[in-house]
């Protein structure tokens, strides 16, 4: 019962540290953070709320930052051999799963702003145009190319144990 | 007659394959579960992968028997459309025994998937003499979810909540159920209720074991509530 207790709190410091990323990345580049929050749907989560980079290096940067904190954290882990921890090995692993997810991540972000009919919309009805996008991006053949990545991560921090 | 059939069945194959969302649930998601599942506790667990390979079978009969027949159903009377359907030149019980037919045919892909991919991952294939038991699991668990969603959507509740209604049973029967592991090893409490739900049955005759009388009695009580429930169900539009 103390190893679940332990690795949803390493899980909830991870998530943290995730937005933390975020935050730094936004900071670094002058990008205006509009709202740091949790939110409910479609899974319980933080989140950080920016004025939406116009230059691409700053997108990327800005939306992958958070995972890069937590390879980061992944690597210092792996390099100092600390899997002994279980409920760090869990709280991480979830971590990666979660925001990795091929459902409603900073990669689904990533991807779905840089298709077309985005592109071509703007940033007007930015939130419309979005759910339009993410709808024809989901169950697509790429979507399926990321799903099972997902799926070969999964079984590969499955099988560190 | 044997013609209509197959262009009934055609049609919806046809139809369901259109729906992205329908196709990842119930052909890609339970080999993903199956993967997983198997990964991390079936590597060199023969016992387990093969426990395993039911227990995805059944969610996934119970899914479809769930989501794919009753509510669909339910909205072909909801939205009109089986006035139009019944003005077409063919029997209406075609049409259906298609869409029954069509689910069937999906479920035997999901467990042609199944064994494939256990072969390769986990070198297990299912004995021979099992897969009457698991073509008989199939048809059985079809019938009994199918006319356990029926009942639940014809129940008269708000059009819209059904939806609601059958995800609570569904989970609950999952999570009650030895789908993924023995919970009756956890919880004797927990265990003895998925014992009760129809589930753990399906699960039994999918594993060639003996499943008693509780799973002739989740077969004739939907049908009998279904019957109930149909002559007095009216619809408003």
């Amino acid at each position: 019962m103390m190893i679940i207790l332990h690795s949803l709190l390493f899980f909830l410091l991870f998530m943290l540290i995730h937005e933390g990323g975020h935050i730094i990345a936004a900071k670094m580049m002058a990008i205006p953070i509009q709202k740091v929050g949790a939110s409910l749907k479609p899974y319980p989560h933080f989140y950080v709320s920016v004025t939406w980079p116009r230059s691409i290096i700053q997108k990327y940067t800005y939306l992958f930052a958070g995972m890069a904190i937590s390879w980061l954290i992944f690597s210092i882990v792996q390099i100092n051999d600390y899997w002994g921890i279980k409920s760090l090995y869990y709280g991480l692993i979830i971590q990666l799963i979660v925001e990795m997810n091929p459902f409603h991540s900073d990669i689904i972000i990533a991807i779905v702003t840089n298709r077309k009919g985005f592109k071509k919309a703007g940033l007007n009805n930015f939130e419309s145009v979005y759910k339009k996008e993410l709808a024809a991006y989901h169950f697509s053949a790429l979507w399926y190319l990321h799903f099972s990545l997902w799926m070969f991560v999964i079984v590969l921090l499955l099988k560190m144990t | 007659m044997f013609k209509i059939l197959c262009h009934s069945i055609y049609f919806h194959l046809i139809n369901y394959l259109r729906i992205k969302q329908a196709v990842f649930f119930s052909l890609a998601f339970p080999i993903f579960l199956f993967i997983v599942f198997g990964n991390i506790w079936g590597l060199n667990q023969q016992e387990y992968v093969a426990s395993l390979f039911t227990g995805v079978l059944g969610m996934t009969i119970a899914s479809d028997g769930l989501f794919a027949i009753g509510p669909v159903i339910r909205e072909y009377y909801a939205s009109g459309l089986i006035k139009y359907l019944r003005k077409l030149p063919m029997n209406i019980l075609s049409y259906f025994i298609g869409l029954i037919i069509s689910r069937v045919i999906s479920l035997l892909v999901v467990l042609g998937l199944l064994t494939v991919v256990s072969k390769l991952m986990f070198n297990f294939t299912p004995p021979s003499e099992q897969i009457i038991n698991l073509i008989a699991g199939i048809v059985i668990g079809l019938f009994l979810f199918a006319f356990l969603g029926l009942t639940i959507s014809f129940s008269g509740i708000k059009y819209g909540s059904e939806k609601g209604l059958i995800n609570f049973v569904f989970f609950g029967v999952l999570f009650t159920s030895n789908c993924f592991y023995p919970v009756g090893q956890f919880n004797r409490i927990v265990g003895a209720i998925g014992d009760a739900l129809p589930l753990n049955p399906i699960l039994h005759v999918l594993r060639g074991e003996a499943s008693g009388f509780i799973i002739v009695l989740w077969l004739i009580t939907p049908i009998v509530l279904f019957s109930v429930l149909f002559r007095r169900i009216k619809f408003v539009r």
